[in-house]
């Protein structure tokens, strides 16, 4: 993913904006999954066509009536935005599947700070080094109940991924154990992995291994990625999958336009940041990261570039 | 009059050497639903004692989920079930069902529409479809879903053994052969075309029409199914016999692929032989 090693900064006011606006946005999403894989009363009221839902190979009927241990499925969203003619900040998509880009965020203001230390200079510019811990602590809060010390470990496809030296920085930041699906096993509805320090039970799986990989009881029976019996180990409460399975109905390019009406429907708030079409005709879009952690939404500064009018890669 | 109807459903799998971290689910177990009551009903798993666990899918089917992470060589499931079966109530006065505008806006507006959708196992082509569709026009919804189950049954002779769980409706169309589930998934492939909400109905049937309370008899895994006219409505394209007291529902979805009695992952070679016996006993 290309990235800008000098961040754009942007005004103290502007920013609380946009940090509320992807706030809403989130809660709303959330909102939107709950109902998806609950009661379904947004599509009763005629806020989101029906058709959409139940047309998407995004909508994971697999999942239908699980409820994550805490309520989060968007514990990581990458929400894009671009600017308008005006200069004002739109939204072009949002990413609640696995959004990818953050090692770009947390690697670029280092290197910049070393190639321009005069670049930031009096600037007092938000640090996005908090990233990782907040990420962390946003798993551990999502671990299933009573569980005193979760384990999270982070599930990744492998070397040959794209996104692999993100999952590599993300997993040694945070102090957790990167697995492939193989190092994973389930046993009666728990997971379990294998790893250096010997087998041992896990909590949070924060994988980067997409729906269709995850569990090829449920979903492709030939994925050598995932882990059989993943999905029945979280129905029964014993693991939490982050992001959740199925969230793909809410960042469909289709659900897009609605999301301001998401956001009134269950909010009943004015969205704060305007939709942009997607894709986004002309300017350069970046991808800003929030990170969910049932109590608060924190929307991390420093941006990372996505190709002008192009869907990103989630990898 | 209603029947009470005792089934086992033993299924038995042999592979050709030893296989591991073998996860399964089994969708076996008789829906209560106002034509039956399931009083009771098991599924149990060997070789050995295997824990079962299940949860309700999204269509509402009891799912067994069991898994045997040990090396093993064959498998055994045995479903079996007590379930009370009442005669079918007929279909209400025509006067008092939708009429064609009035189904297309329920189905368009609301849930009903998931199965309007062609799905992989159930889209039909144009080539295939139309003429059928031209064929049955004219007719009221119930008339027209008859006249397509009779057509399905002229077109495709009853043949096990020439398909498979993945045939397509397509493809059973063509080839003109099938069992119960191509015929369902064709007929639900052309009454979607004719714009009448359709599904797909797993479950058991009795042989006999009349059979002797305490009698055993080898029954079968089967296919049915429903369409929407002011209410679900079953139809029988294999038999072309009314769905009654011998039709025992397991599950209903858009296609096998939602409804699958049982599926399965493992590591280890093929099935050398899989065997499935399903015995009814009519008990009153």
């Amino acid at each position: 993913m290309p990235t800008d090693l000098i961040p754009r900064v942007a005004e103290a006011a502007e920013w609380r904006l946009v940090a509320a606006g992807l706030r809403q946005r989130v809660w709303a999403l959330e909102r939107f999954l709950a109902d998806v894989y609950g009661a379904g009363e947004c599509f009763a009221d005629g806020v989101v066509p029906w058709r959409l839902t139940c047309a998407s190979d995004k909508f994971r009927r697999e999942v239908a009536g699980l409820a994550p241990p805490t309520g989060v499925r968007v514990h990581v969203a990458g929400i894009d935005l671009a600017r308008g003619e005006a200069g004002e900040l739109r939204v072009t998509g949002d990413n609640v599947r696995i959004p990818a880009g953050v090692a770009a965020v947390l690697e670029s203001r280092p290197a910049m700070h070393l190639a321009w230390p005069a670049v930031p200079g009096d600037h007092r510019i938000l640090p996005p080094g908090q990233y990782p811990s907040r990420l962390l602590s946003a798993l551990r809060a999502a671990a299933p109940h009573g569980v005193a010390d979760p384990c999270v470990v982070l599930l990744t496809p492998g070397v040959h991924n794209a996104a692999y030296p993100e999952h590599a920085l993300l997993a040694r930041l945070m102090g957790v154990e990167l697995v492939e699906g193989r190092q994973l096993s389930c046993y009666r509805n728990r997971v379990y992995v294998q790893a250096a320090r010997g087998r041992r039970q896990v909590d949070v799986v924060y994988r980067r291994v997409d729906d269709d990989w995850l569990d090829p009881l449920h979903f492709r029976p030939d994925s050598m990625l995932g882990c059989a019996g993943l999905i029945n180990a979280a129905r029964a409460g014993n693991v939490t999958i982050a992001n959740a399975v199925g969230n793909g109905v809410a960042d469909d390019k289709r659900i897009h336009g609605y999301v301001p009406d998401l956001i009134r429907y269950y909010l009943n708030e004015e969205p704060l940041l305007p939709n942009a079409p997607s894709p986004c005709p002309g300017g350069r879009t970046m991808r800003l990261f929030a990170v969910n952690d049932g109590s608060d939404v924190l929307v991390l500064p420093g941006a990372v570039r996505g190709p002008a009018g192009n869907p990103m890669d989630t990898a | 009059m209603s029947w009470r109807l005792r089934i086992e459903h033993v299924t038995r799998v042999r592979y050709a050497g030893p296989v591991l971290d073998s996860f399964n689910e089994a969708r076996m177990t008789p829906l209560t639903l106002p034509s039956q009551t399931t009083l009771e009903s098991c599924v149990t798993v060997g070789p050995g004692t295997v824990p079962v666990w299940s949860y309700d899918d999204y269509w509402g089917t009891h799912v067994s989920v069991f898994e045997l992470p040990q090396a093993h060589e064959d498998l055994v499931i045995r479903a079996t079930a007590t379930v009370e079966t009442r005669p079918y109530p007929g279909l209400p006065p025509a006067a008092q069902r939708p009429g064609w505008a009035a189904i297309t806006e329920r189905a368009e507006g609301g849930r009903l529409l998931e199965m309007t959708l062609p799905t992989p196992l159930t889209a039909m082509t144009a080539q295939a479809s139309g003429p059928v569709v031209a064929e049955v026009a004219g007719r009221t919804p119930d008339d027209t879903a008859t006249a397509i189950s009779a057509l399905v049954r002229e077109r495709i002779s009853y043949l096990p053994g020439a398909t498979g769980t993945r045939t397509s409706a397509q493809q059973a169309w063509d080839n003109r052969q099938g069992v119960c589930q191509d015929m369902a998934q064709v007929t639900i492939g052309l009454l979607r075309a004719a714009r009448l909400p359709a599904r797909y109905v797993s479950g058991y049937l009795h042989p006999r029409a009349a059979p002797k309370a305490g009698r055993t008899a080898i029954g079968q895994g089967h296919a049915w199914v429903e369409y929407w006219a002011g209410s679900w409505t079953p139809l029988d394209p294999t038999s072309g016999a009314r769905v009654e007291q011998r039709h025992v529902v397991v599950a209903r979805g858009r296609d096998y692929a939602d409804v699958p009695p049982l599926k399965g992952t493992y590591h280890g070679p093929p099935p050398s032989a899989t065997d499935v016996t399903i015995e009814v006993t009519r008990l009153r």
